[in-house]
């Protein structure tokens, strides 16, 4: 009897336990990423460890990627300063810029008061551009750093020409602009070399026996004299070098 | 008589994939831990019967209890965060191993008692 009972309770748990593991089979997903199990999900802990450490060896790989773009750009930059600095550099001994420092101003003027020879009275004008291009060439050769006449910068391509009009008048250019008297002659540098080199050559004397005043002025400030920056045309402006491959 | 159960077996089957359901994969986890109970239920009544100590009332009640026991352990571990159902799962496990070993003893003296040896 209970055997039988046995059976028959143990058939009825049977068909339920059958029917449950059917359910549970055909319920399952077929899903492969489903993690059914301690070894599946260590193989995916596995396989993710890998994953993880292929992307960082691929973030190691980009961060020196990086660094050498950053540096190539730093070099670029350095470049860059190192060119502007030469650039300035270049413009300033071109007489491109401004320059300060102590210096002389020589100013020269028309004056009927100094006395007459008429040797020389009256010659300056017509020897202007000598004279000038003389003292400046003494100042150049005697401690000037930059010189402007009537605030035209002189540089290596600076011209001082006498030029004569129509009328018979003469009229002075540097650098292809007229300038006027008084002439002024700034000039930055040395300043006892460069009055030396005035009273060696007599500059004084020779301009007053042509009735020129001629008034030397030092100014041994820091900031005693400034000689602006050339701002005309430069010689490539218009004429440009022949390209060897045309 | 004992292909009574199995073929009980086979019916549940059979009426499991006839009637195509599906439960939620939410639910799997719980039908999965309701069936290891039922087998430790089975393999106990098989126990129980080898030893004559078979209780019916023990034994129908054990499955429904145990079941039903398994299932709610499962459904407080989820809400707790806790893998409760592995618990229920290491005792059920441990207790069908121990079953099977005890059938499988039984079962073996059995044989040598019918083939006339002493057991060693």
């Amino acid at each position: 009897m209970q055997r039988r009972t046995f059976m028959w309770s143990l058939t009825g748990i049977s068909s339920l336990l059958g029917f449950m593991l059917t359910l549970q089979l055909t319920s399952r997903p077929p899903s492969a990423t489903t993690i059914s199990s301690y070894i599946d999900l260590r193989t995916q802990v596995e396989e993710q460890l890998a994953e993880h450490r292929t992307l960082l060896q691929d973030i190691a790989k980009l961060n020196a990627q990086l660094a050498q773009f950053k540096a190539s750009e730093g070099n670029q930059q350095a470049m860059r300063a190192a060119l502007m600095r030469d650039a300035a550099t270049v413009a300033a001994e071109a007489g491109l810029t401004p320059v300060t420092g102590p210096g002389i101003v020589i100013r020269i003027q028309d004056d009927p008061k100094l006395p007459f020879d008429p040797q020389f009275a009256g010659q300056f004008s017509k020897v202007a551009d000598q004279e000038i291009s003389q003292i400046v060439n003494d100042l150049f050769s005697n401690g000037a750093k930059a010189i402007s006449i009537n605030d035209q910068r002189l540089v290596t391509t600076s011209s001082i020409r006498l030029v004569t009009g129509l009328g018979g008048g003469t009229t002075l250019q540097v650098n292809g602009y007229p300038v006027a008297m008084p002439y002024v002659i700034k000039a930055v540098g040395d300043i006892e070399q460069m009055r030396a080199v005035l009273t060696v050559d007599n500059v004084v004397p020779l301009l007053n026996l042509m009735q020129e005043d001629c008034l030397i002025t030092s100014h041994p400030g820091a900031h005693g004299v400034t000689v602006p920056g050339y701002n005309g045309p430069l010689p490539g402006t218009w004429a440009k070098e022949v390209a060897a491959n045309p | 008589m004992i292909w009574l159960p199995v073929l009980g077996l086979i019916l549940g089957a059979a009426i499991g994939l006839v009637a195509n359901v599906s439960i939620p994969v939410a639910y799997s986890s719980y039908l999965s831990i309701a069936i290891l109970a039922a087998l430790d239920t089975v393999f106990g009544g098989i126990r129980a019967t080898l030893e004559k100590s078979f209780d019916s009332t023990v034994f129908l009640s054990g499955f429904i209890v145990n079941t039903l026991l398994a299932a709610l352990l499962a459904f407080l571990g989820e809400q707790l965060g806790v893998d409760l159902y592995l618990a229920a799962v290491v005792a059920f496990g441990v207790r069908l191993f121990q079953n099977l070993a005890v059938i499988r003893r039984i079962a073996f003296r059995r044989w040598k008692e019918r083939s006339g040896k002493p057991m060693g």
